[in-house]
């Protein structure tokens, strides 16, 4: 991104494949002597302390601090403009529907954790848990919803990256209180959360049954028997998104794909659940299109 | 200001450069999304 330029860092570099990009751990955002500080107002210590200690050009004399802040901000609107021209295409060139509006949210642990930088994070934990639990309610403020009543679609994006991490109580005891808190306020204003869950989820995820039913929209990296698993556990209170084979969509025959389709849809049956990939499509080459589409036309219009 | 630099005052300068029709919900929205991208 554009407000990364002209900084004198950069948080995210290349992998080695020139494409993925990695997060640089050792944060610079905050330090051991902190913590009380950024509990106490995280948004006065990030324009206080932490950015500009962050970005060496923003230690520059003037006018080079102000050259360089305004640059990044700009940055920042380019992206925005861009991501919005980029939707506005998608929709009215290639009449695709948009499933998730412009509001994002992640769990506050996580942001502590990003903080922190994972190292130092994960043994916080263990060191100061209540510092750490204080600090993510100190930022929870930020991904409340932006208005209170919103529309039930596009979904909200809602991203995990330390579930993986964690085993089920300190789940239990650091991310799930304010991401709880989160989702119910989402579920009152009347917008689902989209939620992509990686790795181990089992106990973790039947947590997401505490909330209404509606409030959530969960794509499980799992097999076909798990996805039947989870949908028997939390399937009456949350959508889930069926993991349909890529690998016979894109080799299979339009036969195998129609009667497969047919079968999960007598299985899985048609309320609480979205047909989807096994795996995130990412160029046209990873699927054979007349198979995607049979599998479309057998959703739209087979009912057992 | 330690260990680093208070943006406050420069972040209001920038604030002054951006379009006026912007309301100023909109523009204090704008810089604590820049803070969130740029603290990732």
């Amino acid at each position: 991104m554009k407000c990364y330029q002209g900084m004198g860092y950069a948080p995210f570099f290349p992998s080695p494949d020139g494409v993925t990009l990695q997060a640089d751990d050792s944060s610079k955002i905050l330090v051991d002597d902190e913590i009380d500080r950024f509990i106490e107002d995280p948004t006065k210590f990030l324009r206080e302390v932490a950015i500009a200690r962050r970005y060496p050009s923003l230690q520059k004399e003037s006018p080079e601090d102000i050259k360089a802040l305004t640059g990044s901000i700009m940055g920042l609107v380019d992206f925005i403009s861009r991501s919005a021209n980029r939707q506005k295409a998608l929709e009215e060139v290639y009449q695709t529907p948009m499933i998730l509006n412009s509001t994002s949210i992640q769990p506050p642990l996580d942001i502590c954790l990003l903080y922190r930088g994972f190292v130092k994070g994960m043994g916080d934990l263990y060191r100061r848990p209540k510092q750490v639990q204080a600090a993510a309610e100190a930022i929870m403020p930020w991904y409340m919803p932006p208005a209170p009543k919103m529309p039930d679609f596009p979904w909200v994006f809602s991203t995990f990256l330390t579930p993986d991490y964690l085993n089920p109580r300190q789940y239990e005891k650091f991310l799930w209180p304010t991401y709880k808190k989160l989702a119910e306020a989402y579920s009152a204003a009347g917008c689902p959360l989209l939620v992509p869950y990686e790795g181990r989820w089992d106990k973790k995820c039947e947590l997401f049954a505490e909330l209404p039913k509606g409030t959530f929209v969960v794509y499980l990296q799992c097999s076909e028997e798990q996805f039947f698993e989870a949908q028997a556990k939390i399937g009456d209170k949350v959508a889930l998104i069926y993991p349909f084979p890529l690998e016979m969509l894109k080799n299979g025959t339009k036969e195998e794909v129609v009667k497969h389709t047919k079968e999960v849809i007598d299985r899985a049956g048609t309320t609480g659940v979205i047909m989807g990939t096994s795996h995130v499509l990412n160029s046209p080459k990873d699927v054979n299109h007349d198979n995607l589409k049979a599998l479309s036309d057998v959703c739209l219009n087979y009912r057992p | 200001m330690e260990n680093g630099k208070d943006l406050t005052q420069l972040l209001e300068e920038v604030k002054k450069m951006l379009p006026a029709t912007m309301p100023d919900a909109a523009k204090e929205g704008l810089i604590q999304r820049w803070l969130q991208v740029m603290s990732y």
